[in-house]
C-alpha cells in the first residue's frame, strides 16, 4: 500500500468515517462517492459510532504474511448500532474467548508494518466494549 | 443456431513442476490439445489465457503475448482474464463468447498458474487475500480467505446442523476420486479423524480443509460443432456460460452460510441450457475449502439448503452414486493451480461424457456442470457441457 493510499483510507480507519445519500436515506461504509443506488455525488460525511455486537469469529493460527507478528490472533464480523457489517480484529480479549453476540467497540490499533522505511500502518480493530455507568 | 463444442482437451499433472516456468506449463497443454486434431498453434486465431496472479507470484504479467511468442501464435488474438480464483473459468467464457461472435474459428483456452515459487503459506495467504478479497476493508485487517470459510462453516453449522465432521467428509471423498485419477496431485486416502486432527489454520477449518500449493496448465480447444467435425468425432457441447456476483466483502451479505453469485450464474445457466438440476449427472465444484463444497451444492440446487453436508457423509457424491461430485478430485486432491483448475473442471466433464475418465467413469454421463468462485464469493462463473 502506498502512502497516498494510506492518507485515503484515513478518514475511514481513523474516523470511522461513512457516507449518507441523503436523498435515498442511506448510509454507505466503507464511504461512497456516489449513491449506487440514485447516482447522488453529494453525499454527507458522517461519522458513525463504532460500538456493535460480534456477528461471528474464528481464530487466525495460520496468519497472512502481514499479520503473522501477532498471531494467533482472533477475528470477526461485527454489526454497528447503525446497522453497518464490517470485518475487522478482535484485541484486549485478555484470556477470554470471543462470543458471538459479544458487545464491542472500536479501538485505534497498529495493523503492520511496511517496507523497509519503518512505517506502521494503524486502523480500527474491536474490543471488548467497556461497561458505562448506564450499564 | 450452430452448437458451440469442446473438441480437445487436455492437462498436465498438477504438481510441484520445479524444473518448469508457466511457458513451459503452457506450451505443453497446448502442444497436447493441438496435435491430436492435427493442428497446429499457428491455426489458432484466439488464445484466451485464464491466470489469477502471474504477476505476484513469478513476476510475469501479459501471458497473452508470452504464450503467442512461445508458440509462435503471432496472429492470435491473445490476452488474460483474470477473476481472481474463478479465473479459469472465466477464460472459458470468454473464449466460448469469441466463438459464439463468429468473430473467430478456434479458440484455446490455456488456464495455468506456476504457484509453488512462492515457498511461504504466509506469503501465498497475502496472494490469495488481496487478489480475492476486499483488500482494504478485509485484509489489511487480518482476515484471510480461510478465516472467512471459517465464518461460513461455522454460520452452516449453526443454522442447519451440519456436523463437522461432515464438512470434513468432503476432503474424505475428494481424496478417494484423487486416488482413481493419474493426473491427481494427492493419491493417498485421507480419513475424517486425520482431517479433524491436522493443524488448525483458521478455527474450526483445519489444514486438510484447505488446498495446497501446485503448479499446473490445463487447455480446451472451443469451436463451433461444423468446424469440429472437421478434425474429431469426439466433441462435447457448451450448452451453459455464465457469470454473477455478490458483494466481495463477506460482511456486506444477508447470511454467512450461502454464496448468492453462485445461485444467481446456476438459475442463469439452466434456463440458458433449458434444463433443471435434477438432470446433471457430473459435476466439478469449488473445493478451494471442504465447506465451499457443501454450499456450491446447495447454492446450485443440487441439494437443499442445510442437506449437502448430511449427503456427503452418506457418499451421495461419490462417483458411482446418485450425484457424482469433483470425480477428478477436485481442487483438494488433484490439485489447486488456481487459473488452471477452473479450466481442468472442464477437462474433467469432458472425459466423463466422451467416457474417457478411466476408473472413476460416472456411468451413463450426458450431463455435466461445472462451478467456481472468486474468494468467498465476489465472482461465480458456470458451464453446464453434454454429450451431443
Ligand atoms: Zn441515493
Amino acid at each position: 500500500m502506498s502512502i497516498a493510499d494510506y492518507w485515503r483510507l484515513e478518514a475511514p480507519r481513523f474516523r470511522l468515517e461513512a457516507t449518507k445519500c441523503e436523498k435515498c436515506e442511506k448510509l454507505y461504509f466503507p464511504p461512497k462517492v456516489v449513491c449506487p443506488q440514485c447516482g447522488n455525488k453529494e453525499l454527507k460525511k458522517v461519522e458513525i459510532s463504532g460500538k456493535g455486537k460480534l456477528i461471528s469469529f474464528s481464530r487466525i493460527d495460520k496468519p497472512a504474511d502481514e499479520h503473522t507478528y501477532v498471531a494467533p490472533y482472533y477475528v470477526g464480523i461485527i454489526e454497528l448500532e447503525e446497522g453497518i457489517r464490517l470485518s475487522g480484529s478482535l484485541v484486549d480479549l485478555g484470556d477470554k474467548e470471543p462470543e458471538e453476540g459479544m458487545k464491542v467497540e472500536i479501538a485505534f490499533r497498529k495493523y503492520y508494518p511496511v517496507g523497509d522505511e519503518g512505517v506502521i500502518y494503524y486502523g480500527y480493530k474491536f474490543r471488548p466494549l467497556l461497561m458505562s455507568l448506564e450499564d | 443456431m450452430e452448437k458451440i463444442v469442446i473438441a480437445s482437451a487436455s492437462m498436465t499433472k498438477f504438481t510441484d513442476h520445479y524444473d518448469k516456468d508457466i511457458r513451459h506449463l503452457a506450451s505443453e497443454v497446448i502442444a497436447s490439445t493441438t496435435l491430436p486434431l492435427n493442428l497446429s498453434p499457428k491455426d489458432i486465431d484466439a488464445l484466451v489465457i485464464g491466470s489469477m496472479a502471474s504477476q505476484l507470484f513469478t513476476r510475469q504479467g501479459n501471458l497473452g503475448a508470452l504464450i503467442a511468442q512461445e508458440n509462435y501464435m503471432y496472429n492470435a488474438s491473445a490476452f488474460t482474464v483474470e477473476a481472481g480464483e474463478a479465473s479459469g473459468q472465466a477464460a472459458v467464457r470468454a473464449a466460448y463468447s469469441l466463438i459464439k461472435s463468429g468473430m473467430h474459428d478456434y479458440a484455446l483456452v490455456v488456464g495455468v498458474e506456476k504457484v509453488t515459487d512462492v515457498l511461504k503459506l504466509p506469503k501465498l495467504q497475502s496472494i490469495v487475500g488481496y487478489v480475492n478479497m476486499d483488500s482494504r476493508y478485509e485484509v489489511d485487517m487480518g482476515l484471510t480467505l480461510a478465516s472467512m470459510y471459517a465464518m461460513m462453516a461455522k454460520a452452516h453449522m449453526k443454522k442447519f446442523g451440519t456436523k463437522r465432521e461432515q464438512i470434513a467428509s468432503v476432503a474424505v471423498k475428494n481424496h478417494f476420486h484423487g486416488s482413481l485419477n493419474p493426473l491427481a496431485q494427492y493419491r493417498n486416502k485421507l480419513s475424517v479423524e486425520k482431517v479433524l486432527s491436522s493443524e488448525i489454520v483458521a478455527s474450526p477449518l483445519t489444514l486438510f480443509d484447505t488446498c495446497a500449493a501446485a503448479d499446473g496448465a490445463a487447455a480446451l480447444l472451443i469451436t463451433t460443432e461444423s468446424k469440429a467435425k472437421e478434425l474429431t468425432d469426439e466433441y462435447v457441447e457448451i450448452k451453459a456460460s455464465t457469470l454473477a456476483h455478490s458483494p466481495v466483502r463477506l460482511a456486506d451479505r444477508e447470511n454467512l452460510y450461502s454464496i448468492p453469485s453462485i445461485k444467481l450464474a446456476a438459475e442463469k445457466a439452466y434456463e440458458m441450457a433449458n434444463v433443471t438440476p435434477d438432470k446433471i449427472d457430473v459435476v466439478e465444484v469449488h473445493d478451494s475449502y471442504t465447506i465451499t463444497e457443501i454450499i456450491a451444492l446447495e447454492e446450485l440446487g443440487l441439494f437443499k439448503r442445510g442437506e449437502a453436508g448430511k449427503a456427503t457423509e452418506e457418499k451421495q457424491t461419490y462417483f458411482n452414486s446418485s450425484i457424482p461430485v469433483n470425480t477428478s478430485g477436485g481442487m483438494k486432491a488433484r490439485g489447486y493451480p488456481f487459473g488452471a483448475a477452473g479450466v481442468a473442471q472442464l477437462v474433467e466433464l469432458y472425459l466423463q461424457l466422451l467416457s474417457k475418465a478411466g476408473d472413476r467413469q460416472v456411468k451413463d454421463a450426458e450431463l455435466g456442470l461445472a462451478q467456481a468462485v472468486a474468494g468467498t464469493g465476489g465472482t461465480s462463473v458456470v458451464h453446464i457441457l453434454s454429450t451431443v
